[in-house]
């Protein structure tokens, strides 16, 4: 499934801490540690503390009244005056003499048929029922625990033989075994009973029958408890695997094995402590399922023996005396009942302690996903310049605007508390206008759009006013609101592998749109529906209507979106980073395509975005947010060319530009025509030592499915980097850049060709050799949250190389940590801090300080600043780059922006389709292109200058002209 | 598809082996079957040792002797052949026998439980779901939780001694006290009240309403003796097909389709005129009949939806198909109810037809409905105790499914398209969030009969769950073989199908990839 990790919408306080604005860095302030976080939500629910009050309160009452005995060691007599197995003389019919409030009497609960007190036999059942269900419950989780997390650790024939070991078990109703073993145990003891011929009766015991003998009267009903974990540990174990395939996926495991962990530090260290939530919960919820199951197999005769007595067994020997003393009957069910009603509510509430989401524990992926609903504190001071300063175009104003907000404010409820998310918001966008809401994470610029259109989660409300069509909209009824949505107004969203339901086809959807909004007949409603993909330039329309989302490609989904969201003809489209999470070739097609339809349907546009290419690429006028409040509003030329606010300025000197960064490299270089790519590479090369990375012919498949044949990500790549070299790997999603990124550090094997890191051939080394090897090469990776243990603090994620490689400890370990730190300009106090308690830029820092812990030859960095803001981005590449020049390692910096690539890099290397298409230096790849491909590539990328990228467009629109290369040249 | 099937198959059949041969084993050190007559005092003691050794060729060793077993097992894989050998009893009756009418019973048990468990749990998981947080969401996490908590044994002992006598005793004079219809009508009304969501208003309306009408509707029952000679009549089965109509339609074509309404409405009509019509045929029912009408209701259904024709003739057939059968449906529980008096007054029922033991009163004679009857009362207080301690988890699971569902980005879209709630719900998120349940479903339906163990020996049930306890008693190896074997079977094919529906519901999964 492609499902994605969830918005955190719904819980705001455990998003994480705000992102960092612009403005000199905010280091969030340390939260809770994650244990105290889990205590404190365990704590606040009232079902988890009243169950595990009365749990606490129960085993109190039985283990004091009842008495403890073991081994005939320990004999601490109980406060109840009766045992268990005494015959009284039966009094008032054995009735119970329980008188409320507080009059206990001889016999609270009454008497059984022979006289015994059945306060004193219920408090024994309960005693033993409780110690058979807690050997279950730590038996059960030992095991399940154990063998779900080789299962999804080692993936091949160990996992699979695990799994079909656990499918045997659960084959088999856990009743049933438990059944046959607790005969087994009860049986077993007793030796054989045979007669001889002479009709004497003999006992034969064999060495076994002693053995268990032995272990029951030493461990009693602990036996039992511990044969019916071996049957019930089944369901621990599939969840323990399938949160194990989860986590190993994450990029900290990479980490981790690059640091050296062996596979046992990898189990214990990091993966056993991130799936703990996961086991407590199950571990509470099997010892529920224990308790009624030692007590069914007590009523079927199969659990605890006579004499000696449990609950089930209590429930069953009364269970004749329910129409003549109920309460016999009544009291160990009850027990029994409340008992594990205690452990089901002590489990839930530890389940939303641990996950309050219910959902997956993967951190969240996208970025502007839980931007919305961050709590971010409100600037009112600033929200009136921001309106006042909304300039009124006298051209547009001429007609009534086709959306006004004034003063929209959307809190979310955090913690009982109204947190503002946007303060003050006014705008309004005119038919064939198109206007750009800009603003980096946490600014609340996806909220003020949900809010508009009524789609704010459950815990938001929004206030102002919003008028649509000269009517007011904003809280109308949810009938106006349905009216409105899809036909006048409507939305793409951000991400297309998610917008679209997996589960109906294209054309499905889109006719029911159209069906919604119009009476038409199915067939009208289709034709219309192939119009729509036929004018949103998808290039079979009949294909698309039948297939799935997930047949198609991301740019595909998107077309579809876009078609699904114009069917209707709306008057305003609202586009949620409609174009973030597409390649930037299939981005500028989408900004063509939106820009034809604002003139095609002369329909209002309002475009929220993070990227100032696109908006320059497409905005009239442009709102600049940050921390929820507009601090700019002007038109898109003006915004570019005479930014006012300090905000909008930083923000605009943070972006990467293509072209911007001086030549390097002498100019003539660039003009000359002489030397080829590969003779430059190797001249580059001269005079620089050996090749810390060189790749020849290098292929990389993945193994394919059953039957499938291997996928092959990478094809005959030919690349060497020199020391101290910066090398920029670009290319789109699926060219296999990151394969080769792990390839090139031993993550991954080469399946054709020659790699030879630090001048040995990876496929031959062995595995003690390829750790000395890759102690000299250091990882970044793409996503700041999944490359950190969430539970480890960073000094203990800086060190761990060190600690592994070089066996520091100590002082001497903590001198080094504290060394970094400052070399990544990061505060020495936080080496105790945990990931959750750090900004995604300083968590990325924390992970280039372990990379380089080992002051490693080679530096491979993966994407490692596209999950952050464009700010913060920034000043990660200036790290990266002072960095470089200072300890002068080699780097392979893999990226999908150009721009990027361009600010940092000396070679870049370009990727399509597992294939380079063109490698060189950075002023000539990008300054004089000589594939097509590259040129495509950099003509898409779109410049944060409405002027010249408009300039460029026209260029786009007439092919094998590049002004770019002109741009270039001009420098 | 074939490939992956038979890849399926080949690993389930390895597993069964794996599995049959761990427990014969298991079985086979439980106990010694020559234990009892080794002790006895007859004469013919070493004739009946050597017999009983014979019978279960217990001078084999169990390792080997499982294979003895397993030539027999693989002849049940002849179909037709009569080959079949599960091995003997005790008393040498061939096990299949026994396991035929044993299996009959329990799987008519578990299956009722199951799809009522299912459909009821789910249902709450959902409406707990979209209200989140309220206090209806509260109270039943809380009954959820309680009848999870429930051990079966004990729950049944309490509906037989509570419900089932209790309910006898008020069949015997079925009078309803005024504080008792104001009591349920108070608790509909809550309920009613808690489960409607919206402003103040809308709840006082949902809850006020709900209240008066089962107030008035006890009141009738109550006044009107309906207990001693229940029926719906024309009336409410012209109600039923009603809501029915309206129902169906707003779930397919949409109400805003006019002429699926109409064919909805038309369907329910022919229906109620229906009703007088097949009255004498019903009487002498069969199962076939009743198979034959239900046909010829959905070809009656296709015939007024294909007639008002209009754009969606499909949409008018599914709405007027589905209404049609419902009101089928409703007239067929008239009809049982018609035979209530006849059954209630039966001499081998003695005004009391709540049974709490065994699966059918023992000599009973009667009509398909009089015998249905009794198959139901025999049924219903085991269903009822099954359904209540596996109702509880589907609640779980469907609540917590539906809030990831509801959450994806894909119904925040449904929203944005306008679509109404109610399609957004059921269209968009319910159809999600069914994948996981399957899932749970299967594995569940195939613990369930291993469940039924304790219930049956509860109700006295002479189902599959007795054979294997007395077995086990009686250390009779073959019958719990049997009762194994069925049980993993079933837990296997349980285990497929929810794969290949997952597969039919999802279309990113590719069955044979």
């Amino acid at each position: 499934m492609t499902a994605k990790p969830q918005d955190s919408g719904r819980h705001p306080g455990f998003g994480p801490s705000p992102s960092p604005s612009p403005s000199p860095s905010p280091s969030p302030s340390p939260g809770p540690s994650p244990g105290r976080l889990v205590r404190r939500r365990f704590f606040g629910n009232v079902g988890a503390l009243a169950g595990l009050t009365a749990l606490a309160l129960v085993i109190l009452l039985v283990f004091s009244a009842a008495g403890i005995r073991l081994w005939g060691v320990i004999d601490i007599p109980g406060w109840w005056h009766y045992r268990y197995d005494e015959v009284l003389p039966i009094i008032n019919d054995a009735a119970p003499t329980y008188r409320f409030p507080l009059d206990f009497g001889d016999h609270p609960f009454g008497q059984d048929r022979v006289g015994r007190d059945m306060f004193a036999m219920t408090m024994r059942g309960a005693q033993l029922s409780i110690i058979v269900m807690v050997t279950i419950g730590i038996m059960g989780t030992a095991i399940g625990v154990l063998v779900g997390a080789a299962a999804g650790y080692f993936s091949g024939a160990i996992g699979a033989l695990l799994m079909r070991i656990t499918d045997m078990v659960i084959v088999v109703p856990g009743v049933v075994i438990a059944a046959v073993l607790g005969v087994l145990v009860g049986h077993a003891g007793t030796g054989r009973t045979v007669l001889d011929a002479d009709g004497n009766v003999t006992v034969v015991r064999s060495f076994s029958d002693d053995v268990f003998t032995f272990l029951q009267q030493n461990l009693g009903v602990v036996l039992l408890g511990m044969f019916l974990g071996l049957v019930i540990w089944t369901s621990m174990a599939r969840l323990v695997r399938a949160e194990f395939l989860v986590l190993r996926e994450l990029e900290f495991v990479d980490a981790a094995r690059l640091a050296g962990a062996s596979n046992h530090r990898i189990i214990t260290r990091h993966l056993l402590p991130n799936a703990a939530g996961v086991i407590i919960v199950n571990a509470t919820l099997l010892m529920s399922s224990a308790i009624l199951l030692e007590a069914g197999l007590s009523y079927l005769g199969f659990g605890v023996q006579a004499p000696d007595t449990s609950l089930g067994l209590l429930v069953v020997a009364n269970q004749s005396s329910i129409s003549t003393r109920p309460w016999l009957f009544w009291w160990p069910g009850v027990f029994i009942v409340v008992i594990c009603l205690c452990i089901n509510f002590i489990g839930d509430g530890l389940r939303d302690a641990f996950d309050p989401r219910h959902g997956s524990a993967a951190p969240a992926r996208s970025r502007e996903a839980a931007g919305g609903s961050r709590p971010v504190p409100g600037r009112p001071g600033t929200s009136s310049a921001g309106s006042a300063a909304e300039p009124s175009d006298p051209a547009e104003s001429a007609g009534a605007p086709v959306l006004a907000v004034r003063g929209l404010r959307v809190d979310f409820a955090v913690d009982r508390h109204w947190v503002p998310a946007v303060v003050g918001l006014d705008f309004h966008v005119h038919s064939g206008e198109v206007l750009a809401i800009v603003g980096e994470s946490g600014s609340g610029k996806t909220a003020s759009s949900m809010a508009l259109l009524g789609l704010l989660a459950a815990n938001g409300r929004a206030t102002g006013s919003v008028w649509f069509n000269g009517a007011e909209i904003l809280n109308a009824t949810p009938g106006t609101l349905r009216r409105i949505r899809g036909k006048d107004i409507a939305m793409i969203f951000q991400d297309p592998m998610t917008a679209l339901n997996p589960v109906f086809t294209v054309g499905f959807q889109i006719v029911e749109t159209l069906r919604q909004h119009s009476a038409m007949s199915p067939a009208q409603a289709r034709s219309d529906a192939l119009r729509m993909l036929a004018s949103v330039e998808l290039p079979d329309p009949e294909r698309t209507f039948d297939s799935y989302p997930h047949q198609l490609s991301g740019g595909q989904r998107q077309r579809a979106l876009i078609a699904q969201s114009l069917c209707c003809r709306p008057k305003l489209l609202i586009a949620d980073e409609a174009t973030t999470a597409l390649d930037v070739i299939v981005q500028a097609e989408i900004l063509d395509l939106l820009r034809r339809l604002r003139t095609d349907l002369d329909a209002a546009i309002v475009l929220i975005t993070h990227d100032l290419g696109v908006v320059a690429d497409l905005a009239d006028r442009v709102i600049v947010m940050s921390a929820g409040v507009a601090v700019e509003t002007g038109t898109a030329h003006g915004i570019f060319s005479a930014p006012r606010h300090e905000y909008t300025k930083a923000l605009l000197q943070a972006v990467p530009r293509l072209g911007r960064r001086p030549a390097t490299a002498p100019a003539e270089d660039c003009r000359a025509e002489g030397p080829t790519e590969e003779g430059r590479a190797a001249g580059a090369g001269e005079g620089r030592g050996r090749p810390v990375l060189e790749l020849s012919g290098v292929g990389i498949d993945y193994p394919g499915a059953r039957g499938a044949g291997a996928f092959r990500a990478v094809d005959g790549i030919d690349l060497t980097i020199y020391p101290s070299e910066l090398v920029g790997l670009v290319g789109e999603s699926g060219s296999g850049k990151t394969s080769v990124g792990h390839a090139a550090v031993g993550l991954l094997p080469v399946t054709a060709g020659v790699l030879r890191l630090l001048d040995r051939r990876l496929d031959s080394v062995r595995p003690r050799e390829l750790r000395a090897l890759q102690e000299r090469v250091g990882m970044v990776f793409q996503e700041p949250s999944g490359s950190l243990n969430p539970r480890m603090p960073v000094a203990a994620t800086i060190g761990e190389p060190l600690l592994l490689a070089k066996g520091w400890r100590g002082a001497g370990l903590q001198r080094r940590v504290d060394e970094l730190l400052d070399q990544v300009q990061l505060p020495r106090s936080h080496r105790n801090r945990y990931p959750h308690e750090l900004s995604e830029g300083q968590k990325q820092r924390v992970a280039i300080a372990r990379a380089l812990s080992l002051s490693p030859d080679l530096l491979v960095a993966d994407e490692p600043t596209s999950a952050l803001d464009v700010s913060v981005q920034a000043k990660v590449l200036d790290l990266l780059r002072m960095l470089q020049r200072e300890l002068g390692f080699a780097c392979l910096f893999i990226t999908h922006d150009l721009s990027v690539a361009d600010s940092l890099a000396d070679r870049i290397v370009v990727l399509q389709g597992g294939r380079i298409v063109e490698q060189g230096p950075r002023e000539q790849v990008f300054g004089n292109p000589r594939d097509d491909y590259t040129r495509r590539l950099l003509a898409a990328v779109p410049v944060p200058d409405p002027d010249s990228q408009r300039l460029r467009r026209n260029q786009r629109a007439r092919p094998g002209v590049n002004r770019l290369r002109d741009s270039f040249r001009a420098r | 598809m074939v490939t992956y099937l038979v890849r399926r198959v080949s690993a389930a059949v390895l597993i069964l082996l794996g599995a049959s041969f761990v427990v014969y084993l298991l079985t086979a050190a439980s106990g010694d079957p020559l234990q009892e007559l080794r002790s006895s005092t007859s004469a013919n003691r070493p004739q009946l040792i050597a017999q009983r050794t014979e019978l279960l060729h217990l001078n084999v060793p169990a390792p080997l002797r499982y294979f003895i077993w397993l030539r027999g097992a693989a002849g049940c894989l002849v179909p037709f052949a009569g080959s079949c050998d599960l091995g003997k009893n005790l008393q040498g009756q061939p096990v299949t026998e026994q396991l035929g009418t044993a299996m009959v019973q329990t799987l008519s048990l578990v299956s009722a439980a199951a799809l009522l468990a299912v459909v009821i749990g789910v249902t709450l998981g959902i409406v707990t779901a979209l209200r989140r947080h309220s206090a209806l969401d509260y109270g039943v996490t809380f009954l959820a939780f309680l009848f999870f908590s429930l051990p079966v044994f004990w729950a049944a002992v309490l509906l037989k001694e509570y419900g089932a006598i209790g309910f006898n005793n008020f069949l015997s004079s079925p009078r309803i006290p005024a504080a008792a219809v104001l009591l349920i009508a108070a608790v509909v009304c809550a309920v009613a009240a808690l489960g409607a969501g919206g402003g103040v208003r809308r709840r006082m309306v949902a809850g006020g309403s709900a209240g008066a009408a089962t107030a008035a509707v006890l009141t009738y029952v109550s006044a009107a003796d309906w207990f001693s000679a229940p029926g719906l009549g024309p009336v409410a089965i012209a109600l039923s097909g009603a809501g029915a109509a309206f129902g169906f339609t707003a779930l397919t074509a949409g109400l805003h389709n006019t002429r699926a309404l109409y064919a909805a409405f038309a369907a329910a009509a022919t229906g109620v005129a229906s009703y007088f019509a097949v009255q004498g045929l019903l009487d002498r029912a069969t199962p076939l009949m009743i198979m034959l009408l239900a046909a010829a209701t959905i070809l009656a259904a296709v015939l007024i939806g294909f007639l008002l024709g209009g754009d969606d003739r499909r949409g008018n057939i599914t709405a007027a198909s589905l209404t049609g059968l419902l009101v089928g449906l409703v007239i067929l529980i008239d009809r049982f109810m018609q035979a209530w008096p006849a059954y209630f007054s039966d001499s081998r029922i003695h005004g009391r037809p709540i049974a709490t033991i065994g699966a059918a009163t023992p000599g009973l004679e009667g009509d398909l409905w009089v015998t249905g009857l009794d198959r139901m009362t025999h049924l219903l207080l085991p269903t009822a105790a099954l359904v209540l301690i596996s109702i509880a988890s589907y609640t779980r699971y469907a609540r917590s499914s539906m809030l990831d569902v509801m959450n994806m980005d894909y119904v925040r879209t449904a929203r944005a398209k306008g679509l109404p709630e109610f399609t957004v719900v059921l269209r968009h998120a319910f159809r999600n969030a069914l994948m996981p349940l399957t899932t749970i479903a299967a594995v569940d339906i195939g613990g369930l009969i291993g469940g039924a163990v304790i219930t049956e020996s509860v109700f006295s049930y002479r189902g599959m769950g007795s054979m294997f306890v007395d077995g086990l008693r009686q250390v009779d190896p073959n019958p719990v073989m049997a009762f194994f074997v069925v049980v993993a079977i079933t837990a296997l094919a349980c285990n497929l199908l929810a794969d290949l529906v997952y597969a039919a519901l999802d279309p990113r999964v590719k069955v044979g990839a």
